[in-house]
């Protein structure tokens, strides 16, 4: 037998409450390790998001430039247009390698979902878009006949949403014409998956926009600055340059606000824990006030009951923090759903990365500051003296 | 036969208020190496306290006591509480006349607690299992104290005091909670291991049959010698 057995059979004494205890530190370290992983994960998931858009700027009408942000990746309202000869005179542009012209637009549909939602197309060229994605596959069907087709092309999402399948016909909200379906996408785990497109000069003369554009993704040539060039699109009258680095960050300081308030009760949630197991620990010193002064008049030094009762410390912090650890990676499924239900903005893919280098420091993180408050109990147990078991009463 | 522990002028005042007790009042006596002393006294006479100063667990406010001819205290003045503990584990074990097993231990590990705090030099595993024996408890090694009869607990705590092989054994009122044959028979194993081992007792009992077994029998009252046999 050793000081971390008998520390150990200590903690058994009273199962119920250690196991109380420990319980509180896992369901902390739980959320702890649940906000660190989707602090990872998130932008992770962003930047892939970015990367799969196939285009590293956007240009835009001028207007809010988070507005901007949400809709190349969500679609919405208050759409602003541009004329559609700019297309050009950016194409001509020896920096640039290539473009597509894309224009948005979204109606409300009063059938979808319980109350009404709205629904995004998506116009684009039938022969530069598909080449800046070069990466979508088809799980089923084709692009667009012809420029001016009444056909649509869904992703994957959308079509299981709306149980389409190639060849079937669709009324879209919005317009009076039926569509036929050509063409169903393969999962891409990207916004794409939820789109409805369409030639872009059927969706400007289905819905009167001729000669308009929501955006035009320009994809630069190997080795240019992007800056230098954003600049120089910023000559152009009337426009918004957005360019992926930007929306990236545009999207994270959004995130990281609600981010600071999450993990202020995690840290909340934590001390909460940790002040249980103080409580725990301090509360079985003073039950067992006699019984240590007995180890103190069987040869215990002050050292060695600080140690006895540091280690019942930690072992239920670390003890609660694997489990802790263990629930997260059970439940990363549950709490993604939880936190995608909450945010305003999810990309697709992993949210909550757990990563080894997390998992160990939240591991630390947690061991450490139940270490630092396991001085106070450990001391006073320490300086109980043997003569206060023999005289006690109780 | 060497003095074991003398003590020269001890005093033990307690104060309360402005009120001032004198537990133990100016006492000098010496015990001798294999020597079995029993205290006697009425309630309150300070028995407890001078035997808790004679195993270095208490200071006394005044007075000198020395172990071997080391001085532990003198003057007021005394060793710090590391020096103390060395002391003890080096020279005493003690029996009370509660039990203090540790609930979730099992007997032997009761038994070899001091151990683990690094008493004693080392599991000395033959001796143990003797000490078992003798004692009675070696068919209860795994048990749990819950599972023991109070005689078999004050054996086992007896067993845990002399496991280090102490010089010598402070016990006080060890058969206060047992009836008269667990009593009977504690103390001829008392008296059994002061043979074997030469081991010394500082006994304190209200129990008379104790005399019988002792070589000097103090009773004090009030702090004080009331006679020495
Ligand atoms: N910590 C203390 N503070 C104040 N007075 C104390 C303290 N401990 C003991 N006393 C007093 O000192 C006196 C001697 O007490 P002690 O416990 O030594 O007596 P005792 O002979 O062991 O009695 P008993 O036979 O009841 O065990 C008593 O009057 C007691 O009230
Ligand atoms: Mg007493």
């Amino acid at each position: 037998m050793n000081l971390l057995s008998l520390a150990y059979k200590n903690l058994q004494r009273r199962k119920l409450r250690s196991a109380f205890t420990i319980a509180g530190i896992a369901l902390s370290a739980w959320v702890l390790v649940t906000l660190l992983g989707f602090n990872k994960g998130y932008e992770k998931s962003l930047n892939r998001d970015i990367d799969n858009m196939g285009f590293q700027i956007v240009l835009t009408a001028k207007g809010c430039p988070y507005e901007a942000a949400t809709l190349m990746l969500k679609g919405g309202t208050g759409l602003r247009y541009m004329p559609e000869k700019l297309v050009e005179e950016v194409a001509s542009a020896p920096e640039v390698a290539a473009t597509t012209p894309m224009l948005m637009h979204a109606e409300f549909d009063p059938y979808k979902g319980e109350n009404g939602g709205t629904v995004v197309y998506l116009g684009v060229d039938g022969e530069t878009y598909p080449q800046m994605k070069a990466y979508f596959e088809f799980a089923s069907g084709q692009w667009f006949s012809a420029p001016e087709a009444k056909e649509i092309v869904l992703g994957y999402e959308a079509a299981e949403l709306e149980q389409r399948e190639i060849g079937d016909m669709m009324l879209l909200p919005g317009s009076e014409e039926e569509f036929l379906v050509t063409g169903i996408l393969k999962r891409t785990g990207t916004q794409d998956d939820g789109m409805i497109f369409m030639p872009l000069r059927t969706v400007q003369n289905v819905f009167n926009k001729q000669n308009l554009l929501t955006m035009l993704g320009i994809r630069l040539k190997q080795g240019i600055d992007s800056s230098a060039f954003e600049e120089k699109l910023y000559q152009l009258p009337d426009v918004q340059v957005v360019s992926m680095a930007q929306v990236k960050n545009t999207i994270i300081s959004l995130v990281k606000s609600a981010r600071v308030i999450v993990l202020s009760i995690a840290a909340i949630a934590f001390l909460i824990a940790v002040f249980g197991v103080l409580n725990t620990v301090l509360m079985s010193v003073f039950e067992r006030y006699q019984e240590i002064g007995i180890l103190k008049s069987i040869g215990a030094l002050p050292k060695q009951i600080f140690a006895m009762i540091w280690i019942e410390t930690i072992l239920l912090c670390s003890g609660g923090c694997v489990a802790g650890i263990v629930f997260s990676y059970a439940f990363a499924g549950i709490s993604e759903k939880l936190i995608r239900f909450f945010l305003p903005f999810a990309p697709n893919g992993e949210l909550i990365f757990l990563s080894p280098d997390l998992i160990l420091s939240a591991f630390a993180a947690i061991t450490l500051t139940g270490m630092l408050g396991g001085i106070l109990p450990a001391l006073r147990a320490a300086h109980i003296r043997p003569l206060d078991a023999i005289r006690s009463e109780v | 036969m060497t003095d074991m522990i003398t003590i020269k002028n001890l005093t033990k005042i307690y104060r309360r208020g402005s009120e001032e007790i004198r537990a133990v009042d100016n006492l000098s006596f010496s015990v001798r190496a294999g020597e079995i002393v029993s205290i006697t006294g009425p309630s309150g006479s300070g028995k407890t306290t001078l035997v808790n100063i004679l195993g270095c667990l208490d200071n006394p406010t005044g007075g000198e006591l020395s172990l071997q001819g080391r001085e532990i205290f003198k003057d007021g003045l005394t060793l710090s509480e590391k020096e103390l503990t060395l002391i003890r584990r080096q020279y005493f074990g003690y029996v009370f006349q509660k039990f203090f097993l540790l609930p979730t231990l099992t007997v032997l590990e009761n038994i070899t607690l001091p151990f683990v705090f690094g008493a004693g030099t080392n599991t000395d595993q033959t001796y143990i299992r003797e000490l078992m024996t003798l004692l009675g408890i070696d068919k209860r090694a795994n048990h749990l104290p819950s599972e023991l009869s109070g005689g078999e607990m004050q054996r086992v705590a007896i067993a845990r005091a002399l496991a280090t092989k102490p010089q010598v054994l402070i016990a006080d009122e060890p058969t206060g909670n047992l009836d008269s044959k667990r009593t009977a028979e504690i103390k001829s194993l008392l008296s059994e291991l002061n043979k074997r081992q030469n081991l010394t007792i500082i006994l304190v009992t209200h129990d008379p049959d104790f005399a019988r077994i002792a070589d000097t029998v103090l009773e004090i009252s009030d702090g004080r010698i009331l006679s020495q046999k």
